[in-house]
């Protein structure tokens, strides 16, 4: 990249160190905290994941107690769910939303480090009930009445405040990213040119702050039935536990689909980039995933069609669920449509991405089967069901996240991820994830049901269930290989370096040095049309084919650039963000509180410190600039 | 288009520039998916209406006395309205008398609330007496909630008048606390309309 | 650089506009981006009116049942509108944030009447 001088960046000296990364503001700072974080958790996720599968082995094993494997199953469906997947969604859209825009940094930098230090703390907080007792056994869901009992062991207190608090921290981000990108991007970047990856961000952020609310009043009602006595889910006393069901999957159906288009979004910008082609019907790609969103809300009673709603109600939610599929389609076909015809490159990105589509369409097709309730009412609460969204949230949503990870790993880090390492993780992962839980759909056609800690013999389930176990451990070692083509290539430093651009991309974060400065952009970026940087370097011949365009001098290309606010390619005083410890501090004080709540009623000590170390960090983050001057 | 472009990608970094597009813009998705949370609140509230079991139900209401604190509740978006142009009009005194005039306002609806439910206390309607007495404390203490913390929130503005520490692109803008203040005012129009007025 | 260009004469900023101005402004948004502190008074004037009719609506025994329903529920939209759209400064402002509320706002609506209907409750 040209500049005619260097742009003076102008922040307070920033802490180094260990403090430095409590205190960063730094969206993409933020975004690999978010990252590391997950695949801690993913791993921890993964273990629990492995004992359930042990026990699971052959029928009437004796590994877990029941109680062990239902605390082990609700945190597994818990921490990929809330601390894997959503991480992982807000690691990406944290580091490349600013970037995919022309932004230096999203809207309120400090409120987004406050999102990430709740989401840790508040995960810490719910794992910290392992050695407190006992974890959360009331599955994910945490359905009333089995939530509202035993009030006396705290177990579900965990689970009910640690969710309220990772919903804050979600609310949070998703006013920020929308607050971001509704004012922050760059010139000429209008909506219809920003990349799919940041219209699903910006999806997303929308489905979470419209939907975390109800389950929000969930929550807080479950916590008063389990220590106020009250009974907005008491059957006996007039409640009606069916409520809960309600305002939980008017959350929990769009977080689901929170879940998987972040995915989306990373294929929609990896097939073209290793096709050689534009993304095929870009607007359709975009309004598809909108209408995925909106639609979205409107489906959550299809996890209740056995409880007894009425036809209507059924016929309705069945009806709106089949319709969700039509969306959904039309982005596979523009998938494909990317693809065909295209000059491919197969390497690790591209296998994870394609495979997203297959696996994806499976785990969407079981989907449809459950969208017909008649058939639903048979698959409900079995290993179908399990199969289902295995499908849709591992060989979809992770695979999507795992072909992400190979494809900005040199962004992030200038260095590339081994080759034969990534595509030996691919077909371990492939087989892996295939074995586990592709015979969970004939297991739960038999009748094997979900959440039970073992099954007797002479079912016929214990094959298949041997089959999948094993396909778990290989899952395992497909990861292990994952973890060492990462440390290899870049705390071993042995990985292949790379610069701005290793894959000849389309969109602007390969116009930045790898790893980005702070600053992200020396000059912002002044945008022409979607893949504007593509457009920079090719240009079309008679034929259509791209024609490189001469490199300017030092082999750089020159994007085009604002004029700064004053003299043209004179240096531009650069105001980044201060790094703060407010952020963390807040968070930290909401935890404390949650705690406390959760030991009521001597917790009220907790209560009040964390209610005053809240206090003090929002007063302190309000009252302080934002650039500190020195 | 070029200077406003650069005001875009600056956002809250620069001091100098404006930062009330992005705030405002957060506040108004954040009021957004407020409605969402009230609106869980107030539809348990409706489904449980009748589900009184052996304590009181509506027939408990004072409705002289809610409409007087109602009132007083609807004449503090005045009062903040009145803040917010002053503040405008850069006239830090009037500003600060009309923030404390809302806090004011605020705290005796509050102290009519309180009041209010220790009467419903005394006679029976307790949050586990019922699941009308868990929705009902339910939805007016959060709503309580939500105004105890606008009253906090105007009380530190109109201390940050004096001295003139309140500017413009400072943390507690005065719209952004106006914007939040008349939620939970609007809020507070529903609920006195649905769990107080209504007779279904 | 604001959003909204506002135009403050000083003129105005005390009480004593005239009445022609405080019913226009009302109903022109053509003209002014803020109702003048005038203006202010007068809206909760009306709000205030409202509130009473709406406080003696459950004592009139000619409406009860569904047309006393009908009638607070359209009374309490008035005054939630007009808190809404002129203290809250909606009407003048970007339609962005007018959208921003009322997809929160329909959506909730849409979401629990869905509820309380298969309860059986609506």
């Amino acid at each position: 990249m040209t500049t005619t001088a260097e742009p003076q960046v102008i922040r307070s000296p920033g802490p180094r160190g260990i403090w430095g990364w409590i205190t960063t503001v730094d969206h993409k700072r933020i975004g690999l905290l978010y990252g590391v974080s997950a695949g801690v958790f993913f791993f921890i996720g993964g273990l629990e994941a492995l004992l359930v599968r042990t026990q699971l082995f052959g029928p009437n094993l004796e590994v877990l107690s029941a109680d062990a494997y239902n605390q082990l199953f609700t945190m597994h469906g818990l921490t990929m769910v809330f601390l894997v997947v959503m991480p992982i969604a807000a690691a990406f859209t944290n580091y490349f939303l600013p970037i995919l825009i022309g932004a230096r940094d999203v809207a309120f930098p400090r409120l987004n480090a406050f999102s990430y230090w709740l989401f840790l703390f508040s995960g810490l907080l719910i794992y910290s009930s392992f050695v407190m007792g006992g974890s959360p056994d009331g599955a994910w869901v945490g359905y009333a009445p089995l939530s509202t009992q035993l009030t006396e062991v705290v177990r579900m207190d965990y689970w009910t405040i640690g969710l309220q608090l990772l919903g804050v921290a979600s609310i949070a981000a998703s006013a920020n990213f929308i607050a971001t990108v509704f004012t922050m991007r760059a010139p000429g970047m209008t909506m219809l040119r920003m990349p799919v990856f940041a219209w699903m961000s910006l999806v997303v952020a929308f489905l979470l702050i419209f939907s975390l609310p109800s389950v929000a009043i969930g929550l807080f009602q479950l916590f008063l039935d389990r220590n106020f006595g009250g009974l907005f889910y008491a059957a006996a006393a007039g409640g009606d536990p069916l409520l809960w069901q309600h305002l939980f999957w008017i959350f929990g159906h769009p977080e689901v689909y929170v879940l998987i288009l972040p995915a989306m979004g990373i294929v929609s910008e990896v097939l073209p980039t290793f096709a050689r082609k534009p993304l095929f019907g870009y607007p359709f790609v975009v309004f598809s995933g909108a209408a995925i969103g909106f639609i979205g809300f409107g489906v959550w009673s299809h996890h209740m069609f056995t409880s007894g709603m009425g036809p209507l109600a059924e016929a309705g939610f069945g009806v709106a669920t089949m319709i969700i599929a039509v969306p959904t389609g039309v982005k596979i076909f523009n998938w494909i449509g990317t693809i065909w015809g295209g000059k491919i490159t197969f390497n690790t990105p591209m296998l994870f991405s394609v495979a997203f589509i297959a696996m994806f369409v499976i785990g969407g097709l079981s989907g449809v089967t459950h969208a017909v309730v008649p058939s639903d009412t048979q698959q409900h609460d079995t290993y179908y069901v399990v199969a289902h969204f295995h499908y849709v949230l591992f060989g979809g949503a992770i695979f999507g996240y795992v072909s992400g990870v190979y494809y900005w790993f040199p962004k992030w880090t200038g260095r590339v991820l081994n080759e034969t390492l990534g595509k030996i993780h691919f077909w371990l992962a492939l087989i892996g994830f295939n074995l586990t839980f592709g015979p969970m759909h004939i297991l739960g056609l038999n009748g094997m049901p979900r959440r039970t800690y073992r099954y007797p013999e002479g079912l016929g389930w214990a094959n298949w269930n041997s089959v999948a176990t094993i396909g778990a451990y290989l899952i395992l070692v497909a990861f292990l290989v994952f973890v060492w083509n990462i440390v290899r290539t870049h705390f071993l430093a042995k990985g292949e370096r790379v610069g701005n651009d290793p894959w000849d991309g389309r969109t602007l974060e390969w116009t930045i040095p790898s790893p980005p400065p702070v600053h992200n952009f020396d000059e912002v970026p002044v945008v022409h049309a979607l893949d504007d940087f593509w457009h920079q370097k090719y240009a079309e011949d008679e034929e259509g084919r791209a024609v490189r365009m001469p490199a300017l001098a030092g082999g750089a290309v020159t994007v085009d650039k604002a004029t700064g606010g004053g003299d043209e390619g004179e240096h531009l005083d650069i105001h980044m963000p201060s790094p703060s410890y407010y952020p963390v501090l807040s968070s930290l004080g909401l935890v404390i509180l949650g705690a406390g709540l959760i030991y009521l009623p001597w917790g009220f000590i907790a209560v009040g410190v964390g209610t005053a170390v809240t206090m003090w960090g929002l007063f302190g983050w309000s009252l302080e600039p934002i650039t500190k001057e020195h | 288009m070029t200077d406003a472009a650069l005001e875009l990608s600056h956002g809250e970094h620069a001091d100098h520039h404006d930062v009330k597009p992005l705030r405002k813009t957060a506040m108004w998705v954040f009021l957004g998916s407020e409605c969402v949370f009230f609106g869980a609140m107030i539809s348990t509230f409706l489904l449980y209406r009748n589900s009184t079991n052996d304590a009181p139900g509506v027939e408990i209401f004072d409705i002289p006395f809610t409409s007087a604190s109602s009132f007083i509740l609807l004449m503090s978006s005045l009062t903040m309205v009145l803040a917010h142009n002053a503040f405008e009009n850069k006239d830090m005194r009037q500003t600060r008398i009309w923030l404390i005039g809302t806090a004011l306002l605020g705290s005796t609806f509050l102290a009519g609330q309180i009041f209010e439910f220790t009467e419903f206390i005394h006679k029976g309607l307790t949050l586990p007496a019922s699941p009308f007495g868990s929705a009902f404390y339910m939805l007016t203490g959060f709503h309580g909630m939500h105004v105890a913390v606008g009253v906090m929130l105007l009380a530190a503005m109109a201390i940050l008048t004096l001295n003139g520490r309140l500017y413009e692109d400072r943390g507690l803008n005065v719209e952004l606390v106006g914007l939040y203040w008349h939620f939970v005012d609007i809020v507070w129009i529903v609920i006195f309309t649905v769990v107080y007025l209504l007779q279904i | 650089m604001s959003m909204t260009t506002e135009t403050h004469d000083p003129a105005t900023n005390d009480l004593a506009a005239t009445e022609s101005e405080a019913a226009a402004a009302v109903h022109d948004e053509d003209h002014l981006d803020h109702p003048t502190p005038k203006q202010y008074w007068l809206i909760a004037l009306i709000l205030a009116v409202v509130t009473a009719i709406e406080v003696a609506v459950p004592y009139v025994d000619a409406l009860r049942g569904a047309p006393s329903v009908f009638l607070l529920i359209f009374l309490g939209a008035v005054k939630f509108a007009m808190v809404v759209a002129l203290f809250m400064h909606l009407r003048f402002d970007k339609p962005l944030y007018r959208n921003f509320f009322l997809v929160g706002l329909v959506g909730a609506i849409a979401m629990f009447v869905i509820v309380l209907l298969t309860f059986r409750a609506l």
